[in-house]
């Protein structure tokens, strides 16, 4: 059989390649996402590339007025203004660079993939619209558009949450949740947790889990118990003025506060050295905020 | 304890070298065994083989990783034991899927037996494997060499598996068009 010859000489191919992928298997499920990022800093060229067509093919308004830092970061009177990724294309080698995180662009705006809840049927709201799925490697920049994504296959609202920042397809494993996370400006901690995830709700369940517990791959986790003083802990947060994390001598992560919706929600949160917090999927904002009182 | 100082044990003819492989790799080389045989008995069978298969072969061998090496011991003996089974029916395991999907990315020839040889697949395999960005590789590998049930590679690519489903699908045309461009026919 010809497939079964191709999966016989698979056995056979570098072990190299093997070993990066036998990496990426050990890596606990919570972590892996964003695990891919610095193992793969091309990742984010396809927000660059959508960040062009976003701009000029679709003629979204640009920010005017503001500074922006070395990495794009735009710190004003009116927050930080994240800016759609932008990643310099390898020169040597960029067909085997580029790749595809899973998104979609819908009314202008970059959905990017987020987290899976399984059990989140109730999650799903009205059908907005449906993503071709066409855009691939190979995919030229003009044809970055409206309607398009890496991910094909129709797209609803998540209920309770606005449609400008959250966004969901559903797959028979459950339902993936996209977020806009980029081409944003932010101001306070408000401006993610209760704007975008609308914390305020109530969290059902925290977890903690430290930054070695994640390195070691141990699968610990810590049940946060004390949900009142947590809550007002996430309310002083909402106040906080956001940061450029650039701008800050913010160090290493120290740990994973996993917060958790009724809805099975979840707003992952990196605890920095320093004092600061951040958004997992939003490395480019902190939030300067005592952290350890909270832990268990 | 450290790889090398395993492969050492090997070396010395050290038969504890087979209980630190034991202790170090059987968890995840079961793993590699019950994706091909979805059968646990025959998977410790295999498993078991690929420590005596490791103190066979080293020395003169002498892996620098150590868990691929006993990994691709592993693979070879559930794909062997799999063709064994000549009495079961095939259809239903994730490795029989894989052969099928793959089938579409071999370019189609009247004669298969002159088929270049297993080597130069091997390396064309590698080359194509260069072509592909770290993402697409792992998903590719992870599908066809691990043998990873689709939900797990898109969920460890970091992906959902609709995603998954389509990247694999551009990567099998996309290794078609490569192989039939370097002439090769299976």
């Amino acid at each position: 059989m010809k497939g079964e010859r191709l999966l016989h000489a698979l056995g056979e191919v570098d072990e190299d390649y093997l070993a990066q992928v036998d990496k990426l298997r050990r890596i606990p499920a919570k972590k892996k996402r964003h695990t891919w990022i610095p193992l793969v800093a091309c990742l984010c060229l396809v927000a660059g590339v959508a960040a062009w067509a976003l701009r000029g093919g679709m003629g979204l308004p640009g920010k005017e007025g503001d500074q922006a830092n070395s990495n794009g970061i735009t710190e004003s009177t009116q927050g930080i203004y994240v800016p759609p990724l932008e990643v310099e294309l390898s020169q040597a080698q960029p067909e085997a660079m580029i790749d595809m995180i899973g998104f979609f662009i819908y009314q202008g705006r970059l959905y990017a993939q987020m987290d899976v809840v399984e059990q989140g049927q109730d999650l799903v709201g009205e059908q907005l619209g449906e993503s071709s799925g066409t855009i691939d490697e190979w995919t030229s920049e003009d044809q970055y558009l409206e309607g398009t994504g890496s991910v094909g296959g129709p797209f609803y609202e998540v209920k309770g949450y606005d449609p400008k920042y959250m966004l969901c397809m559903v797959y028979d494993y459950g339902v993936e949740l996209f977020w806009n996370n980029c081409d944003i400006t932010v101001s306070t901690g408000g401006d993610v947790l209760e704007e975008v995830f609308r914390l305020s709700d109530g969290i059902a369940r925290a977890e903690f889990q430290s930054e070695s517990d994640v390195q070691k791959d141990t699968g610990h986790m810590t049940t946060i118990t004390r949900l009142n003083q947590l809550a007002a802990w996430v309310n002083a947060l909402d106040q906080a003025p956001a940061l450029a994390s650039t701008e800050t001598d913010m160090g290493q992560c120290l740990g994973h506060l996993y917060l958790t919706k009724a809805d099975g929600v979840t707003v992952h949160l990196r605890l920095m050295e320093h004092g600061y917090v951040q958004v997992a999927e939003l490395p480019e904002v902190c939030w300067q905020m005592e952290w350890k009182s909270i832990l268990p | 304890m450290e790889d090398q100082e395993i492969v050492e044990l090997y070396w010395k003819r050290d038969e504890s070298a087979l209980e630190r492989s034991r202790e170090k790799y059987h968890g995840y080389l079961s793993r590699i065994a019950q994706q091909i045989l979805y059968d646990r008995e025959d998977s410790e069978e295999v498993v078991n083989d690929t420590y005596f298969k490791a103190w066979q072969s080293m020395p003169p061998q002498r892996p620098g990783k150590l868990a691929i090496y006993l990994g691709r011991l592993t693979r070879h003996g559930a794909i062997d034991c799999l063709r064994r089974r000549t009495s079961q029916k095939r259809g239903g395991t994730i490795y029989e899927v894989c052969v099928e999907e793959l089938e579409e990315s071999v370019p189609s020839g009247e004669t298969p037996q002159q088929a270049m040889e297993e080597k130069l697949l091997v390396q064309l395999l590698n080359q194509f494997l260069e072509t592909l960005s770290p993402q697409a590789r792992a998903l590719f590998l992870g599908r066809y060499y691990y043998f990873d049930p689709l939900r797990e590679v898109a969920r460890y690519c970091g992906m959902g598996e609709g995603q998954a489903k389509s990247q694999l699908f551009r990567i099998r045309k996309r290794l078609k068009a490569y192989l039939e461009q370097e002439g090769f026919v299976v």
